[in-house]
């Protein structure tokens, strides 16, 4: 079968052994032609099952073995590929799937939109509908993880996104419209809608004037006042979502035409499918980028989540990782009321860990980290902040100091590795920035001390913010006298292989004494009630340790370290400073709720973080207020719905609501 | 075969629904996570409290809840729901094990939307779920003395969720009306 064009300009399907169907089922646009690539001689039969276009299919000559590297502009397939079409620029196709196979819609060269339809049920009367896809997940985009699927007008489920690299979709405007281009001075303008209205037809679906589609790579976003805009894609090229069928399926997708815009960066650019296997195995994950020049990094498991999942389908992703919500049979309350009166267990793997060694490492933490190292001594370990030169946290932490050449910063940030030799290199230092593979669980709660008394009895008698590497049985494990949660309780670091031996140790050490599993859900509402920092809640890097409540975590008499002539202005007048507020009545506040002056319409603060406290029986949170209305006992009002039609009294008081003299963690 | 009697539970949902429920029940009730349950007392009557999420609970209370609740003077509603009804599956006597012995059978015609695990459900514990094809809430607690499953679903779909599912013939159904 002949192709006039070449292969990135036409609509190509590569069709592998046994896999005809696919071919037979094709629909296209009347006007495109197919490339066919068989891995041996194909014979084709053509049956023209009507008159239309779409069938006057044309032999011309042999079909012949596909050039290897068909597609070199593509990532390498992530399975067993059983059929693929490259759309070419401003085109659509409609194809179908089986239930159970994988379709992974790739952005070829970046920046370019490829809305998606569509169609289940019998002769695919069933069409994926965003609307009852948003309410039934709560999201705006299904996204890998547990709200995922994308529905049908029936509510049945369609597709279920597996892998996504991108993670910015739209599903709220219509496939683009020929009314859209007319409306914009461009007539007769190609749209998607129009596209699909032509692969469409030979399927018997009538055609609409716009189509309400998922339209993947699309940028759009919903502002404060409602408007939605739109900007150049994310996707840079090779980027892609990975879909799976659950049930028979026509599909469409477009490579959006639109070029009088940024929706496609001005340039439409081809989109390519690939459509794998059913019965193949992929992970769920979705990519996130935290810095430029930072590769993709695809969600992953931790070396405990193996276990968790006997145990619960509710996993998020949280800073690259898989972490349970709640578990299953359980719920927060449960874990919570376990954390805070026997002993809780939580996968803490997500943060990252750098080991810095080298004649020169005192000098880079002392100078990037708030806290005074010298008086630091090996088995200690100290929390703090890693600070820009404007006096923002780029991240808090805990150094581990295992020598005077020899530490370990353990943190949230991908970029922290990168920071600390970036100021290594400009000042000179000797030392070496390397991160450590290590996973880690933390042992929380009043009993977890009896709890590890049986397993490492060494660990017993760590102080405070003291560790020790040691041996749990043949697992070698470092453990430390740290934890987020304002209990008595350990962390405990090991090799990720050695993840699901030391989670079922402990859990079987602690189920005699109460121990449960916690999710990240009632770890939450402990840390809150704990005072206890989350980026992106209570810090970033314009905010400084003084407003984010840790200015107790700066050494200002140390000689010189990043940010100390900005800190000391700070620290004579913060501009906000941060309190814990007890709520009047049971109503939840949420971040970024407005605190008022009581009776006043002008705000003074805001809120960072809020839960309800079983333990105080109180709605409590964590503000950030200007200093005039930090005063204990203060009372303010916050704004909850829209601040005007209900507001709450709350008073000031001590950043951690729970146990503000940190008893229970110095137990 | 055994009867339970039973009758049609209270509704107990607002923004101070957790404070009605601690006022009645105590500190305990705000030990539950949604879906999750406890038996007590209310003034010397037994009952069964099901946290139906942060706010909102069903009570098994046989008297006059909303008489109870409104001197409190509190932002909810209390109210029996006409509009459904519940099927009660109990363990027959020689049952000693803490599951429902109908668990199995419905469980294998059931689908449960995840996070939510039918498997294993633990006593005082429910889980909404697909029974064949009708919308019903799975709650394994105590019924009288002995743990059995308790159904809750809409009135119109009662008498044909029963008929269709034959694991539950010949056990003692008691089919409740709404009795205010």
């Amino acid at each position: 079968m002949g192709c006039d064009r070449t292969p990135s300009l036409c609509p190509s399907l590569r069709l592998m052994p046994s896999k005809f169907s696919v071919l037979l089922s094709l629909g296209s646009k009347s006007d495109l032609k197919q490339l066919f690539q068989t891995p041996s001689d194909l014979v084709v039969c053509t049956t023209a099952a009507s008159q239309s276009l779409w069938c006057n299919l044309v032999m011309t000559t042999a079909l012949q073995r596909p050039k290897p590297q068909a597609f070199a502009d593509l990532p390498p397939p992530l399975g067993e590929v059983v059929a693929e079409y490259r759309i070419a620029a401003g085109e659509a196709i409609a194809y179908p799937v089986t239930a159970g196979q994988f379709i992974q819609i790739i952005d070829v060269e970046g920046s370019q939109c490829s809305d998606f339809l569509a169609f289940g049920g019998q002769d695919y009367s069933d069409p994926l509908d965003a609307t009852v896809t948003r309410t039934l997940t709560g999201l705006a985009v299904p996204q890998a993880g547990l709200p995922s699927k994308a529905f049908s007008q029936a509510m049945e489920p369609l597709t279920e996104v597996m892998q996504d690299t991108c993670g910015r979709h739209d599903s709220f405007l219509l496939a683009c419209t020929a009314r859209y281009y007319e409306d914009s001075g461009y007539p007769g303008h190609p749209s998607c809608s129009d596209n699909f209205n032509q692969v469409l037809a030979p399927y018997g679906i009538a055609p609409r004037p716009g189509w309400p589609a998922l339209n993947f790579f699309y940028n759009t976003s919903l502002d404060s006042h409602g408007h939605i805009g739109f900007e150049a894609p994310l996707s840079r090229p090779g980027d892609y979502v990975l879909l799976l069928a659950h049930q028979n399926l026509l599909c469409a997708s477009s490579a959006c035409p639109d070029d009088i815009d940024p929706a496609n960066d001005w340039h439409p650019t081809p989109i390519h499918i690939r459509i794998y296997a059913a019965g193949q195995s992929f992970d769920r994950a979705m990519g996130r980028r935290v810095a430029a020049d930072l590769p993709l990094r695809m969600t992953q498991d931790s070396g405990f989540t193996p276990s968790i999942r006997q145990l619960t389908d509710d996993l998020i992703e949280y800073n690259g990782f898989w972490v349970p919500h709640t578990f299953a049979h359980q719920g927060d309350q449960a874990e919570y009321w376990a954390l805070r009166q026997r002993a809780g267990l939580m996968d803490l793997s997500a943060l990252r860990k750098v080991d810095v060694e080298g004649k020169d490492a005192f000098a880079l933490l002392q100078y990037a980290f708030s806290r005074n190292l010298e008086n630091v001594s090996p088995g200690q370990a100290v929390y703090g902040c890693l600070l820009n030169s404007h006096g923002g946290i780029v991240d808090d932490g805990i150094v581990f100091c295992f020598g005077p050449s020899r530490y370990r910063y353990v943190g949230n940030c991908d970029t922290d590795h990168d920071w600390l030799e970036r100021i290594a290199t400009a000042r000179g230092w000797a030392v070496t920035v390397t991160p450590v593979n290590l996973h880690n669980l933390a042992l929380q709660g009043p009993v977890s001390r009896d709890i590890l008394k049986t397993l490492l009895p060494e660990g017993t008698a760590l102080g405070y913010f003291q560790f020790l590497e040691a041996h749990l049985g043949e697992i070698p494990v470092l453990i430390s006298r740290t934890g987020y949660t304002g209990e008595l309780g350990y962390e405990l670091f090991v090799q990720p292989k050695d993840g699901a031996a030391l989670w079922e140790r402990l859990m079987a050490a602690g189920e005699p004494a109460g121990l449960r599993p916690l999710g990240m859900k009632a770890l939450d509402r402990a840390r809150i009630e704990a005072g206890l920092l989350a980026q992106g809640h209570e810090f970033d890097d314009l905010i400084s340790p003084y407003q984010a409540g840790i200015g107790w975590a700066v050494a200002m008499k140390k000689p010189d370290f990043i940010g100390k002539a900005a800190l000391e202005a700070i620290r004579r007048h913060p501009p906000r400073v941060a309190v814990g507020l007890v709520l009047e009545g049971p109503e939840v506040a949420a971040h970024g709720q407005p605190v008022f002056a009581l009776g006043e319409r002008w705000r003074v603060g805001q809120i960072t973080s809020a839960a309800f406290s079983p333990i105080l029986n109180a709605s409590i949170a964590m503000a950030q207020v200007v200093p005039g209305f930090a005063e204990a006992g203060t009372v303010v009002e916050v704004g909850l719905l829209d601040g005007l039609k209900r507001r709450v009294s709350a008073t000031v008081g001590p950043l951690a609501a729970f146990d503000p003299t940190k008893g229970r963690v110095r137990l | 075969m055994s009867e339970v009697t039973i009758t049609q539970p209270w509704d107990l949902a607002g923004a101070d629904g957790l404070v009605a429920a601690r006022a009645l029940f105590g500190e305990p009730v705000d030990h539950l996570a949604p879906f999750q349950s406890m038996e007590t007392e209310l003034e010397g009557v037994p009952c069964a409290v099901l946290r139906l999420c942060d706010r909102n609970f069903r009570i098994t209370y046989p008297g006059h809840l909303d008489h109870r609740v409104a001197p409190l003077r509190l932002q909810l509603w209390v109210k029996r729901l006409d509009w459904m009804g519940r099927l009660v599956l109990p363990n027959s006597p020689s049952t000693t094990a803490p599951t429902a012995e109908s668990l199995p059978a419905i469980a294998a015609q059931a689908t449960v939307r995840a996070p939510h695990r039918l498997h294993s459900l633990p006593l005082h514990s429910a889980v909404p779920a697909h029974v064949a094809t009708f919308p019903v809430l799975v709650w394994h607690h105590p019924l009288g003395d002995r743990p059995g499953l308790e159904l809750h679903l809409a009135h119109r779909h009662i008498e044909n969720f029963y008929r269709l599912i034959p694991a539950f013939k010949g056990r003692s159904v008691s089919l409740t009306t709404a009795s205010s």
